[in-house]
């Protein structure tokens, strides 16, 4: 079903593709904003610093 | 003429750049020369990372490949900028940390210094191969670029090959040379900054002369459903092969110096996280708006005939020249050579900083700081000047070539630089193994064996080469951290 679905005039599963492929700036700021506010700025995952 | 001015003011200001920090006082020190005292901010350091790592790639063979194969592209699209999450999240703050603990300044040298403070007698043999290997490599690297800048000079300028690989030899040898580390970080954000603009601009230019958007959306399903579609239209074995070639060259991203410098050179730790948010913008752009360029290219243009040389790679140079008034089109071209010469600056830089740690190990050691700043000017032009060689020899295509040392630089370095910073059981000697099994195997994949399906046996051949020389060789590494340090420092 999906497969023949069109979004803005293109194949879904394309535009999907390319939403996907920029949604990962909004992962990589969310766990920005996780790291300010809980690790001071290190990296970390969700709030919690390895070493 | 008002496009070569644009061009020709472009190139001047790159220069200016260089002689301003020529004029810098500590510019006279190596390590400020070379990775800038550690002090690079978050917003040129992500720039310059993902500038590059463009290269001649994404406005010629990128576009190239939109042209052809489609939105297919947006498989390698998703593996290469999830990599750089990994990439920023996981590798960075532990090269950086480690790297300011050994003084290490190239992929090389981190190498080298990893073992040399551990008192193993192989870190000098880890630092000759690799220098090897880097020599390799990013000379064929250099080349590459340099032949796209001679092409993009070539068609958009209208200027002669030959006269335009010279000129942009020149000009890349001499801001780089002059300004350092330094010169190379602030160029390469001023010509990020031009590969973002042109990156959106030339799509919007594209889909309106075909008549907006809905228009080319209803053409390209129409007339080139392939193009629209994740699978190319190609069959399952042929979209496997060439998904796993692609993937295995997205990977080799984890290797190389020219990039992963950067993050030896960030100011602190604790902006990496930062930097990573204004690295996936920058990535996102790069990997997805040259596969619309090639896709819109193709359903104004029709065919490859209509582009210069009948080459799909040439689409975005010819549209830029096609479609913008003569000095908007000199500031996009800039935006496309922007891309290479950003790549190239890097390259010349690590190259020389690998072969100065060379020459203090094996000729000099006693050598004075200034000695060691003009001999790395010297070598930057040499250096230039060999890539203009080879630019001028062509020995393959643009893709070609770059492949070749991308996924060479990406095994023989990449591999066991990751090793080393996440498995203890590494050893010096598993350091070497996948220095000659990366450097070999990619040179025997390349050219003699299973070449059409280069570069994907070269990365298994290599990780059990190197896993096996360490299972023999090495027992638990010992962890050290020198006393006192933490995370920050």
């Amino acid at each position: 079903m999906l497969a023949q679905a069109m979004l803005f005039g293109l194949p879904a599963l394309t535009v999907l593709a390319f939403l996907l492929v920029w949604s990962l700036l909004l992962v990589a700021y969310v766990l920005y904003r996780i790291d300010m506010e809980r690790a001071d700025g290190y990296i970390s995952i969700f709030g919690w610093r390895g070493e | 003429m008002m496009l070569s001015v644009t061009f020709g003011i472009y190139l001047l200001s790159l220069i200016a750049i260089g002689v301003y920090f020529y004029f810098q006082d500590d510019a006279t020190l190596p390590r400020e020369y070379l990775i800038a005292d550690r002090n690079v901010g978050p917003w040129p350091m992500a720039f310059s990372q993902i500038a590059s790592m463009a290269s001649g790639w994404t406005f010629f063979a990128w576009v190239g490949i939109g042209f052809t194969l489609g939105f297919f592209g947006f498989w390698w699209a998703f593996i290469t900028v999830a990599l750089y999450i990994l990439l920023y999240r996981y590798l960075a703050p532990k090269f950086r940390r480690q790297s300011e603990e050994l003084d290490s300044i190239t992929m090389v040298d981190h190498l080298s210094r990893f073992y040399e403070a551990r008192g193993s007698e192989m870190a000098s043999v880890i630092r000759l191969i690799g220098g090897i290997t880097v020599l390799v490599f990013l000379t064929a690297y250099v080349g590459a670029q340099i032949i796209a800048v001679g092409d993009a000079a070539d068609i958009g300028l209208g200027i002669d090959y030959t006269t335009a690989i010279v000129v942009g030899g020149v000009a890349v040898a001499l801001y780089t040379g002059l300004g350092g580390f330094n010169a190379s970080v602030w160029t390469d954000f001023l010509q990020g900054i031009l590969m973002v603009f042109l990156a959106f601009a030339l799509p919007v230019a594209l889909i309106a002369n075909i008549g907006g958007w809905g228009t080319f959306a209803s053409r390209a399903t129409t007339e080139y459903p392939n193009l629209v579609s994740l699978s190319a239209g190609l069959g399952t074995v042929d979209l496997i092969t060439l998904m796993a070639i692609f993937g295995t060259f997205a990977i080799a991203a984890i290797g190389q110096p020219h990039s992963l410098v950067r993050f030896q050179a960030i100011e602190s730790e604790r902006v990496i996280s930062k930097a990573m948010v204004i690295a996936m913008f920058i990535s996102a752009t790069r990997m997805t708006m040259p596969l619309l360029i090639g896709v819109s290219a193709r359903v104004l243009y029709e065919t490859a005939e209509a582009l210069p040389a009948a080459n799909p790679e040439n689409a975005a140079m010819f549209a830029i020249v096609d479609l913008f008034p003569a000095w908007l089109a000199g500031i996009l071209l800039a935006g496309v050579v922007s891309a290479i010469l950003s790549t190239s600056d890097s390259m010349l830089l690590l190259l020389t900083s690998d072969a100065i740690r060379l020459y203090e190990k094996y000729i000099n050691p006693d050598a004075s700081q200034q000695r060691k700043v003009v001999l790395s000017r010297l070598l930057v032009a040499t250096v230039a000047l060999f890539g203009v060689v080879i630019a001028f020899f062509r020995p393959g295509t643009l893709f070609d070539i770059i492949l070749f040392a991308f996924v060479g630089l990406g095994v023989a370095l990449g591999l066991p630089l990751v090793l080393l910073l996440f498995w203890d059981r590494m050893t010096a000697e598993g350091v070497v193994a996948g220095l000659v099994v990366g450097l070999g195997s990619n040179i025997v994949h390349a050219f003699w064996i299973a070449t059409d399906l280069y570069p994907i046996f070269t990365w298994p051949v290599t990780i059990v080469a190197i896993l096996g020389v360490c299972l023999v060789t090495g027992g638990e590494r010992e962890v050290t951290q020198p006393a006192g340090a933490t995370p920050e420092d």
